[in-house]
């Protein structure tokens, strides 16, 4: 069997995988898949990971969403003290530049909220999460370009290459939630369309706008970093919140026509 | 008579259930069968992610085998949905054709 079809079964929930996969494999075996095949594969893997049963309790939900709650007010806060705060406090350089890098970790929510097993067993924390995540990456761009006309900050102390670098694994991010299949497919695609907008944004700037039109790069920011990322993560966060929780999300089979 | 592939506009389940009417059958077994039976190819992906709802909704089970390749069957509940399911084709087709000036 191809390394391509193998690793496109590992997409599979696991519950899936412990049932399923050993005769899916074996009648994979029987013949010679194609792309296409490939593709119907992948499709189904993400379908699957979106009808996994989320079982939770109306109780348990309510102190979930408490916490979440309470997370998801903080963690923005906790971002912008961050940004905002971190280079007045730091006498050196280097110390400076340490501290802003800890921006992006405020983004755990967003690896919590896509951990497969929170995600099954405690669905409201996993959304609340999420959004918290969501609302965190439009707390970054958003509070960066002030940061740095409030504080006074030269811009080159800011374009380093491993603070670029983690500021791009925003988009990575943006598209981890996108196939997380959590998110309606036009959510998803935006995300996706924003994500790689701003991967791309961030590796034109750390190249240092080899021979680009610098006109062409500030639009491009300003397109990605101000408009889509942030309003991606808006409209996202406000989807998520008005989730509510499920018993279950099995999607019925229509038989007959 | 001519067969027509209808591709997307098919339903993965009913044709599942189709194929299992007349015995229990493995998956690749059921995509040979529908192949010749209705001229579509079913992918992989699509045959298990209709037989995952088929089973949790209790239409059809798999039978105990040694074999990798799990065979599936009917349950009773699965034939009445089949049955169902064609008797409504049937009346759709019938209005079809009535309407086409056709005998049904």
């Amino acid at each position: 069997m191809s390394p391509l079809i193998n690793l496109l079964i590992k997409l599979y929930p696991r519950s899936w995988r412990e049932r399923y996969e050993d005769e899916f494999r074996a009648m994979l075996e029987q013949y010679q898949p194609t792309l296409w095949e490939g593709l119907d594969i992948l499709k189904d893997a993400f379908d699957a990971q979106r009808r996994n049963p989320m079982q939770i309790s109306q109780s348990n939900g309510r102190s979930w969403r408490s916490l979440a709650f309470a997370g998801a007010l903080i963690m923005p806060v906790m971002v912008i003290l961050i940004i905002f705060v971190a280079p007045l406090l730091s006498v050196e350089e280097s110390a400076t530049e340490f501290l802003v890098l800890l921006a992006p970790t405020a983004l755990l929510p967003l690896v919590v909220g896509l951990h497969r097993r929170l995600n099954t067993a405690h669905p409201t924390i996993s959304r609340w999460a999420l959004a918290a995540g969501l609302i965190g990456t439009l707390a970054i761009p958003a509070a960066f370009p002030l940061q740095l006309v409030i504080n006074q900050i030269a811009p080159v102390e800011w374009t380093g290459f491993v603070y670029l670098s983690l500021l791009a694994a925003l988009g990575v991010w943006m598209l981890l939630v996108c196939v997380s299949g959590l998110l309606p497919k036009a959510l998803s695609v935006v995300g996706m369309f924003g994500g790689v907008g701003w991967i791309v944004w961030m590796a034109i700037i750390s190249l240092n706008m080899l021979g680009i039109n610098a006109t062409f790069v500030s639009m491009l920011g300003l397109f990605f970093g101000l408009i889509v990322v942030p309003g991606w993560a808006v409209w996202a966060a406000v989807w998520l919140f008005q989730q509510r929780p499920v018993e279950s999300v099995d999607a019925p089979v229509a038989v007959g026509n | 008579m001519t067969q027509l592939a209808f591709g997307r506009y098919s339903n993965p389940a009913l044709l599942i259930l189709a194929s299992l009417a007349d015995g229990s059958k493995h998956g690749y077994a059921m995509m040979e069968d529908i192949e010749k039976m209705a001229s579509i190819k079913l992918g992989a992906g699509t045959l298990y992610g209709a037989l995952t709802r088929l089973e949790e909704r209790g239409l059809i089970e798999a039978v105990e085998t040694e074999d990798r390749r799990r065979p599936y069957r009917l349950t009773p509940s699965g034939r009445i949905e089949l049955h169902d399911s064609l008797q409504s084709l049937q009346a759709f087709a019938a209005v079809g054709l009535e309407r086409l000036g056709a005998n049904p």
